[in-house]
């Protein structure tokens, strides 16, 4: 929360940290629904123990070119365009540039909903209907507009579908940036997208070794009634917010930096960790297919941390995001095979709706 | 008193016409002792020195076989409300108007839905284009519109000018369906405007919370804040407008 913007009582959220245990061998895979259904990711690194070899194979075997393309809004819902690419595989798209507190936003999902977040003039012009955002300082002052593409009536015969597109092209005239991801509907492995205009764009590779780092303890995580629990799963998910920004977690210094936040969580062994960081446009299903190779060949602790687009106007399941000043919007996951388990931390900023 | 005075006799014969609308009962059997004191006590009263045929003219005239009802025939028969008797009489009120309930159950104002077509309207808006370029000076309302002083006239005369017949569209407001509906002013009140568009429909938009685009002669468009312009065409034709600042919807 940010202090400095003053804020009625019952406005007054804070940032939540949501931790979720769930089994590897359960049929429900919760761990990989909360990585399918967080669509707007820009980073994924993978906190792997320096003796796994094959991470760097998997990321490129799903991680691939995202492109960026100037399209009118108008382009994004023509026919050819939905029957090409959104209903054929999985399309992301998400406007670059532009600001979710002071900007018109514009995404895709991937499941072919187009979201508008807009701020109200933009809102009073453009004449579609749409509910008012839950969180911003005053409320009407912010709108989302959702349409979904796949649905019926974006038939061009159909009126709502000439309404779209007839205050689409008197509001939107510009063309707007945007960054886009095709991919394959099963596997999330990247297609090239042939739309005149679109540039690809390799995301960035790079690993980085932390040497001697001293793991977070998982015993005390198992039992999630005890009262200790709740500190250990708070240490272990700073200690793999610290390793994924490639911050040396040893004990001797995050004892002697007493600025740190950082507490040394206790460890059970100093452990030579690879850390893999992949920058760009990233489809989660791209993700839960490289967690869930990983996951299968998994023999000691290893740790996958994904940062969201910080302008992206929904977060998980579609729920609002509305970053603002000190908003987050990212997770991690502790997977944890001696204890046929997995921690999901989920940190949601104060203006997420899905917290 | 003038030769032209038109003089009344009040001793002049009953007319048969209102003998018969009096309703009183005439086949009433008169007292014997009534019948012979009568005739007696009437030549007593008249006066002396006037003859006696006319105080005997003047009993049959007037008195004999006619007798005077001391009780109301008609009491004993409720009228009906606005009647007296059987006869109905106009109930006296001090308005000449209906009021706007009235007005409305009678659907005076109302459109006709064969009437709502958009090539009906379309002579009237060809009228107001003419009304509104003779309203502005017959000149090129974009040359005035450049100039800030003719800005300022051309619209002080336009925001009083009657809007029936003009081409309005609704460019932005609070509630996203009315944004674009677009056609011709058919009616205006205080709070709505209903517009004939090109799809013959009849669409009520309000005034408050949107902000329309009028289209003028010679390609020129003006906005409309609905929210300042919430007064009957007749009241906003008197009206001192003062400048005032940009509104929120």
């Amino acid at each position: 929360m940010s202090s400095h913007i003053p804020l009625p009582k019952e406005k007054h959220h804070k940032s939540k940290l949501y931790v979720t245990r769930s089994s590897l061998s359960s049929s429900k895979n919760e761990h990989i629904k909360a990585i399918e259904t967080h669509p707007f990711n820009y980073r994924l690194s993978i906190i792997a123990p320096a003796s796994v070899n094959n991470v760097q194979q998997t990321l490129a075997k799903y991680i691939g070119p995202y492109f960026q393309i100037s399209l009118k809004l108008s382009d994004l819902i023509d026919p050819g365009f939905i029957s090409n690419y959104v209903k054929r595989n999985t399309l992301i798209a998400l406007c670059k540039d532009r600001y979710i507190d002071a900007d018109d936003v514009v995404a895709i999902d991937g499941r072919g909903t187009l979201i508008l977040s807009v701020c109200k003039d933009t809102y009073e012009t453009l004449g579609l209907a749409g509910s008012q955002a839950q969180f911003p300082l005053q409320r009407g002052s912010r709108f989302i507009i959702k349409i979904d593409l796949l649905a019926e009536f974006m038939d061009p015969m159909k009126k709502y579908y000439q309404r779209v597109r007839s205050r689409f092209d008197v509001v939107f005239t510009e063309p707007i940036e945007f960054l886009m991801g095709y991919y394959d509907a099963q596997t999330g492995t990247p297609i090239t997208l042939d739309l005149p205009g679109a540039t690809a764009i390799e995301p960035q590779m790079k690993h980085s070794l932390l040497h001697g780092a001293s793991s977070p303890s998982v015993d005390g995580l198992a039992d999630t009634q005890a009262n200790a629990w709740i500190g250990r799963a708070q240490e272990a998910f700073e200690w793999v917010g610290l390793a994924a920004s490639g911050l040396p977690v040893i004990d001797s210094l995050c004892k002697s930096d007493k600025t740190r936040a950082c507490q040394a969580p206790a460890s059970d062994s100093q452990v030579d960790f690879k850390v893999f960081t992949v920058t760009g446009m990233l489809s989660a299903k791209a993700i839960s297919s490289v967690v869930k190779e990983m996951v299968s060949e998994l023999s000691c602790n290893t740790y996958v941390c994904v940062w969201g687009y910080d302008d992206a106007p929904v977060s998980w399941k579609l729920y609002e995001h509305n970053y603002f000043t000190s908003g987050e919007n990212m997770y991690a996951q502790m997977y944890i095979p001696s204890q046929n388990s997995c921690l999901t931390f989920q940190a949601c900023g104060a203006w997420d709706a899905f917290s | 008193m003038s030769s032209n005075t038109h003089v009344v006799d009040f001793y002049s014969q009953l007319s048969k016409n209102v003998k018969s609308k009096s309703g009183a009962p005439s086949d009433i059997p008169m007292d014997q002792s009534t019948g012979k004191f009568t005739p007696g006590f009437i030549e007593r009263i008249v006066d002396k020195e006037k003859s006696d045929t006319k105080a005997q003219a003047a009993y049959t005239e007037r008195v004999e076989g006619r007798m005077l009802l001391l009780t109301n025939p008609f009491k004993e028969k409720k009228a009906k409300h606005g009647h007296i008797g059987n006869s109905a009489v106009l109930k006296k009120s001090g308005r000449k108007k209906i009021t706007a309930k009235e007005k409305r159950q009678l659907k005076i104002y109302d459109i006709p839905a064969e009437a709502q077509r958009y090539e009906l309207f379309l002579p009237l808006h060809r009228l107001w284009s003419k009304y509104i370029e003779s309203l502005l000076g017959n000149k090129d309302v974009a040359e005035q519109m450049a100039d800030t002083k003719q800005q300022q006239q051309v619209l002080g005369r336009l925001i009083k000018a009657d809007m029936h017949g003009a081409k309005l569209a609704v460019e932005r407001s609070k509630c996203p369906n009315f944004v674009g509906i677009s056609g011709i002013v058919a009616q205006e009140t205080k709070n709505v405007f209903k517009l004939i568009t090109v799809n013959d429909r009849l669409v009520v938009v309000p005034k408050a919370r949107c902000v329309f685009t009028l289209y003028l002669p010679y390609d020129v468009q003006c906005k409309i804040y609905g929210d300042q312009f919430m007064y009957r065409a007749c009241d906003r034709a008197s009206k001192k407008f003062k400048p005032k600042p940009t509104i929120d919807l």
